[in-house]
């Protein structure tokens, strides 16, 4: 609230796919151009090795991080598959060689990584790019070795669904946020290895979630722990956005308009909180990291992802609901 | 025989549904033993409501309450004829509030906060009523239900198929069978033992709101019916419990209006 941070490479890379989605929807290419003005801006600043810094940029202590650079992948994949200029795969190419020489013999990394000592489950969300880069290069190791990551990650599921170390701290309750982030990196991981086992491991976990958020008219609980319990009186808007963003790819997989409805008023409790009217032009439009804006994700903040996320659930949610007739 | 012995739950003092039950069942002959109304001045209901439908949709509703009463289905928005209300013309039933219709045939009324309080429930037990009537009041729990004994439900939906809320909305939008069931409540959601199945026709209705006040009619007359045979039991069947489904709970706008079209679609295409 005090204005804009400095640049921020990780969501920077994930918002170029929306920006690219939002362009070829509409048509108006200044989101294209901004989309690839983003990504050059990314090329500038990738490390020699491959990888791309943690943190804000620029930052004071420079350290290559794991999850950062596979969120940055993401939005190479998305440039190089709309425009194939081969700048955006050898990119990609780099930051994905750079990540399989971290990881170990279970697929995941050690160190590297945000605020925790062992790989945090919401890596799925890493090796999912990992797989995407994988598959446009043809690279069988890369699969592979995110393959044995995916499958280290399922297996921390427990009997009530929850997967375990989903936190950003080890035995805290996990941000709905960082809840999705797991859920969609197993969806997505899912279907690149065509695997419907590992997309089947999530169901619990969604149908919990589904449950939840319609006991409270859409609006999901900011946190849980490993239990189910829900943590704080606020919603997470980016991961109510992302949750339900999750519950429309499970719905795909099994038509189920009740699904829809359950992900569409999760979906309106993030608009209903969007300042689209606001002095301050950079607010305007936002979404803040909670409701109340005084709650513990992202507090008094309106995060760039908060956005993106509800971008992305209200495209693929308007798809859906024009399929109906 | 003797006449069954009722206790009939009501949402709040001027639900129309319970009324119109309350006076059908009382020319039937049916011992009404006393009304559990909820009180709507309640803060533990209010925040319930907000939770359940959103800040909005409870304040819109409150809105429509005191400023439109008697308005019926919606349905006269479309110049349709109002189901509720041409049911109540057709029993000549004029309603005034629960308080006033108690008070006119010497029927305790009996305000709560919620049904689940200790004071409903050391009424219910205290009376020992043959059945609870369910027509609104909030989700029960067991302690409630056990001390009903047996509490009767005009679930808006088919059972096993459609449980939880807005029932007859999401079978017409799933496709399931348009039709009410009258069924136990158990401590689950809609997982009772069903007692009979009443058939509507909705192909003529041309929106939501005349859709639910066709499925609320239909409900009222199966209760009347399955109470009436309350007192021979071999006349009520009992089915298998219900299976568990996907539960159902209230529609998002962009669903209710997705079903709105299509029934107005088809209402327009059967020259309704």
């Amino acid at each position: 609230m005090l204005g804009w941070s400095r640049a921020y490479p990780e969501t920077t890379g994930y918002i170029i796919p929306t920006l690219l989605e939002v362009a070829r929807r509409s048509g108006d290419e200044s989101h294209r151009a901004r989309a690839i003005r983003l990504g050059k801006w990314l090329l500038s600043i990738q490390n020699a090795d491959g990888s791309w810094n943690g943190g804000k940029h620029p930052s004071r202590n420079p350290t290559p991080s794991v999850f950062n650079t596979g969120q940055i992948l993401k939005g190479m994949v998305a440039l190089w598959r709309s425009s194939r200029d081969t700048v955006w795969l050898d990119a990609a190419g780099r930051g994905s060689s750079w990540l399989a020489v971290g990881m170990g013999s279970d697929g995941l990394w050690k160190g590297g990584d945000y605020r925790s000592t062992g790989t945090p489950s919401y890596y799925s969300h890493v090796l999912w790019p990992l797989l995407e880069v994988a598959a446009e290069r043809g690279d069988d190791q890369a699969r592979e070795a995110a393959a044995r990551g995916a499958r280290t990650i399922v297996a921390r599921t427990r009997g009530n669904g929850v997967i375990s170390g989903w936190s950003f701290q080890e035995g805290a309750p996990a941000f709905t946020h960082t809840i999705a982030y797991t859920i969609r990196g197993i969806q997505e991981c899912g279907r690149i290895l065509d695997d419907r086992a590992m997309m089947d491991s999530v169901t619990p976990a969604l149908d919990t979630l589904v449950r939840r958020s319609e006991l409270r008219a859409g609006a999901l609980p900011g946190a849980f722990d490993e239990e189910w319990k829900p943590a704080g009186d606020y919603v997470c808007l980016t991961g109510n956005a992302q949750v339900a963003r999750c519950v429309l790819i499970q719905e795909a997989r099994s038509p189920d308009l009740r699904l829809v409805s359950a992900a569409a008023k999760m979906v309106d409790v993030v608009c209903g909180h969007q300042r689209l009217q606001s002095p301050i032009a950079g607010i305007r439009g936002a979404v803040g990291g909670s409701a109340p804006l005084s709650g513990a994700y992202m507090r008094f903040r309106y995060p760039n992802w908060a956005a993106k996320y509800l971008c992305d659930a209200i495209m693929v949610l308007s798809d859906r609901l024009e399929k109906e007739p | 025989m003797n006449p069954a012995r009722v206790v009939i739950t009501a949402s709040h003092d001027r639900s129309e549904p319970s009324e119109a039950l309350a006076e059908l069942l009382r020319r039937d002959g049916i011992q009404i033993e006393g009304i559990l109304s909820v009180s709507v001045l309640n803060l533990w209901r209010f925040r319930t409501l907000v939770r359940q439908r959103g800040l909005s949709a409870v304040l819109r509703r409150a809105r429509e309450a005191f400023t439109s009463r008697g308005a019926g289905s919606g349905a006269a928005k479309h110049d349709r004829p109002d189901p509720l209300r041409e049911f109540l013309g057709r029993h000549g039933i004029k309603t005034r509030g629960l308080r006033r219709w108690c008070r006119l045939h010497r029927v305790p009324v009996w305000n709560v906060a919620d049904l689940n309080s200790p004071a409903a429930i050391a009424t219910v037990r205290a009376v020992a009523p043959d059945a609870v009537v369910y027509t609104g009041g909030g989700i029960l729990r067991r302690q409630f239900i056990d001390a009903a004994g047996r509490v009767l439900n005009a679930h808006a939906g088919p059972l096993p198929e459609i449980r939880g809320m807005n029932a007859a909305e999401w079978a017409a939008l799933l496709g399931e069978r348009s039709e009410i069931t009258i069924h136990h409540i158990d401590a689950g959601i809609d997982t009772g033992s069903v007692v009979r199945a009443y058939a509507y026709d909705c192909s003529a209705c041309m929106s939501v709101s005349e859709l639910r006040a066709t499925a609320v009619v239909r409900g009222l007359e199966g209760l009347r019916e399955v109470v009436g045979q309350l007192g021979c039991r071999e006349a009520v069947q009992y089915a298998e419990d219900a299976r568990p489904s996907r539960q159902c709970f209230i529609m998002a706008a962009a669903i209710r209006e997705l079903l709105d079209r299509r029934l107005a679609a088809r209402g327009a295409g059967s020259g309704a």
